[in-house]
């Protein structure tokens, strides 16, 4: 029982810095909204050191909880936080505002709203906070939302364009019904055992022995909450939105989005299995598959549309929707590693873990990558310029551009190879500390369609670098060619951005060791409850095999 | 036999929903599918509060009426978007609004 104030306290940073960047947005002195960003940066930093200090107090498997139980804090919770403070450091690097006239990345042109649009930053970022922490139905239904709502006026106020405001009236409203489907599945939870606890919830699961058979209500009720949440994650059923959302979103918008929802749908998604499977991941198998037949059809459906699209927002959204559904495979070899027909008995938490370490790997390594994507794309001119201050959207804007900037096509080549999974990058242990435990958890079949659809984005990250290297610069019209000229200086807070990540991706593919930190880190952290506190949920005997 | 239990709660609250999903994918007009949206949410309420009087907790009544709070904000940024929507093409059809594609 510890203080709550001091359970809550990097959520409380950031939100706290939020709210005085919104109020700060109405200030009137230049100097004000200026240093809106680097208050931004410093609150992320503290909240990070404060996530650090919480997670240096949760090694060896303590939990620490509230009097009500609302938060519980254990390593699974830590790791999202620390990864998602890091890549927001980057991402609010490449939100840097800077004045339209400076050379650099106009495309975000929130001048007079800069500290709101970061306030709004900040806030859905503590939603992500909030989100690990949850214990309780009620707190987690509103962190997803906290994590969702910001984000529905950054992409309105992103660019002046009618583009912007299309993009986020989609990805509201569609949003909206997605929430009100997530919260019907909410509302039968609760219903079935009266209790908005998750770990009470697990606890009721255990004592009536319904571990792996769940009545039909809560069948209804979980299939609701993940149709609900693949929304967040773009995965099937949900995913049509991403692509007119994030081609419409100014591109460190983008950036945004791809990162920061998805991260908050899977550790819901990770939360709420943990909580209907009592801990044990063994699911209905009427769940497992329909991960399943989710997990191969959002790959499937993502790599198929990439290959055909010509402007690369899209292509990456399309690509974006893909790596949910490889991060869904990791989920699935989680719930099937207890089916798996010749898995011998002891050997199946070995597989959960890996499948769950390599869900966490992969959210990283995904998060890094996608940064220096698009912050590579932030700081290409558009070649049209049909809107002002717009970068590259189309793959004839890049064109020629690796040659021109060989320092910026070097970095989006890396970028690609570690979202293909190419070795010597993060990516490719990304995918393959998925696959080896789908493998061994005998999700063949998956596994396959994972490996072909891995070679099929191949074909579009490449004809990305391959416009960039190979083809010669489209020729343009000269009233645009002024607006256009490719020599802009990066403006610093951007290059930095982009450096730190692809460091991260190469350092992360190449030095072992820095690797193997990463892994041991998510391998650690794949602990729901702390194993000094779940003796309820650790004492039962295991159920029939 | 006119006693309400708790299923009647629940057909209700499941109507709600329903309608509220269906007027969502007919309808074109952006107040009527934001109301519908609402709608869904509101159905939600209803089982939430059904439950909790079910159980005799207050786990429900405090869930929804947080549902309120997240159902208010929305509609503050919905009827947001919608004026500015409305001030660059002068209606209200989602489908004037198709110049994202692929």
């Amino acid at each position: 029982m510890t203080d709550l104030l001091s359970l809550i306290l990097p959520e409380l940073i950031l939100g706290g810095a939020a709210l005085l960047l919104l109020f700060m947005g109405i200030g009137k002195s230049v100097a004000t909204r200026k240093s809106a960003a680097a208050i931004a940066l410093l609150a992320l930093i503290a909240a990070f050191v404060a996530a650090a200090r919480h997670a240096s107090a949760l090694h060896g498997g303590a939990t620490l909880a509230d009097r009500y139980d609302a938060i519980r804090l254990y390593e699974f919770g830590q790791y999202f936080k620390l990864l998602v403070c890091a890549v927001g450091i980057l991402l609010v690097l490449l939100a840097w505002p800077s004045s339209s006239d400076a050379q650099g990345n106009p495309s975000l042109r929130f001048g007079t709203e800069a500290s709101e649009f970061l306030g709004l930053m900040l806030l859905s970022l503590t939603g992500i906070l909030l989100t690990a922490s949850a214990n309780d139905m009620v707190l987690l239904f509103l962190a997803i939302e906290l994590v969702s709502l910001p984000t529905y006026i950054m992409v309105a106020i992103s660019r002046p364009t009618a583009v912007a405001q299309e993009a986020a009236i989609k990805y509201f409203f569609i949003g909206a019904m997605a929430a009100a489907v997530m919260l019907f599945g909410f509302s039968y939870l609760y219903g079935t055992t009266g209790t908005t606890s998750l770990y009470a919830f697990a606890q009721m699961i255990k004592e009536n022995g319904a571990i792996g058979a769940l009545n039909s209500w809560q069948m209804l009720a979980v299939m609701a909450v993940l149709l609900g949440l693949t929304y967040k994650i773009a995965a099937f059923p949900m995913h049509f939105y991403a692509g007119d959302v994030y081609q419409g979103a100014a591109t460190p918008v983008t950036a945004f989005l791809a990162f920061v929802p998805k991260t908050a749908g899977f550790v819901a998604i990770i939360k709420i299995l943990f909580a209907i499977t009592a801990g044990t991941w063994i699911a209905p198998t009427q769940i497992v598959n329909l991960l399943w037949i989710i997990a191969a059809l959002t790959m499937t459906i993502g790599n198929v549309l990439g290959l055909l699209q010509f402007n690369i927002k899209r292509l990456l959204a399309y690509s974006s929707i893909a790596h949910s559904g490889y991060m869904l495979v990791g989920l699935t070899a989680l719930l099937y590693a207890h089916y798996a027909p010749s898995l011998h008995s002891s050997q199946v938490a070995n597989v959960q873990n890996d499948a769950l370490r390599g869900v966490l790997f992969y959210l990283a390594a995904y998060g890094i990558a996608n940064v220096a994507a698009f912050g590579v794309l932030s700081l290409l001119p558009a070649a049209g310029a049909q809107s002002p201050g717009s970068s590259a959207e189309t793959l004839d804007d890049v064109a020629g551009t690796g040659r021109s900037h060989p320092i910026l096509g070097l970095t989006m080549a890396v970028a690609c190879f570690s979202l293909i999974g190419l070795p010597l990058t993060v990516g490719f242990f990304g995918k393959l500390f998925l696959i080896v435990p789908a493998w061994k958890a005998q999700l063949g079949g998956l596994v396959i369609i994972t490996v072909i659809n891995a070679a099929i984005s191949a074909g579009y990250y490449l004809r990305i670098v391959g416009t960039m290297f190979l083809r010669p610069a489209a020729t343009v019209i000269p009233s645009a060619s002024a607006t256009s000229q490719p020599p802009r200086r990066a403006p610093l807070a951007i290059a930095v951005s982009i450096t730190l990540a692809v460091l991260a991706v190469l350092a992360l593919g190449i030095i072992f060791p820095t690797t193997q930190a990463l892994s041991h880190l998510a391998s650690r952290s794949t602990a729901l409850e702390g194993s000094t506190a779940n003796a309820l949920l650790s004492t039962a005997a295991t159920p029939d095999h | 036999m006119n006693e309400l239990i708790l299923q009647h709660y629940l057909a209700v609250g499941a109507a709600l929903f329903v309608i509220g999903l269906i007027g969502f994918v007919i309808r074109r007009n952006l107040i009527v599918m934001f109301l519908s949206t609402e709608l869904m949410f509101q159905g939600c309420a209803v089982n939430l509060i059904a439950f909790g009087a079910f159980y005799g907790n207050l786990g429900g009544q405090v869930f929804t009426i947080m549902v309120l709070v997240i159902a208010a904000a929305e509609a503050s940024l919905a009827l947001g978007l919608v004026v500015l929507l409305y001030r660059h093409k002068n209606t209200l059809d989602a489908n004037a609004w198709r110049e994202l594609k692929g």
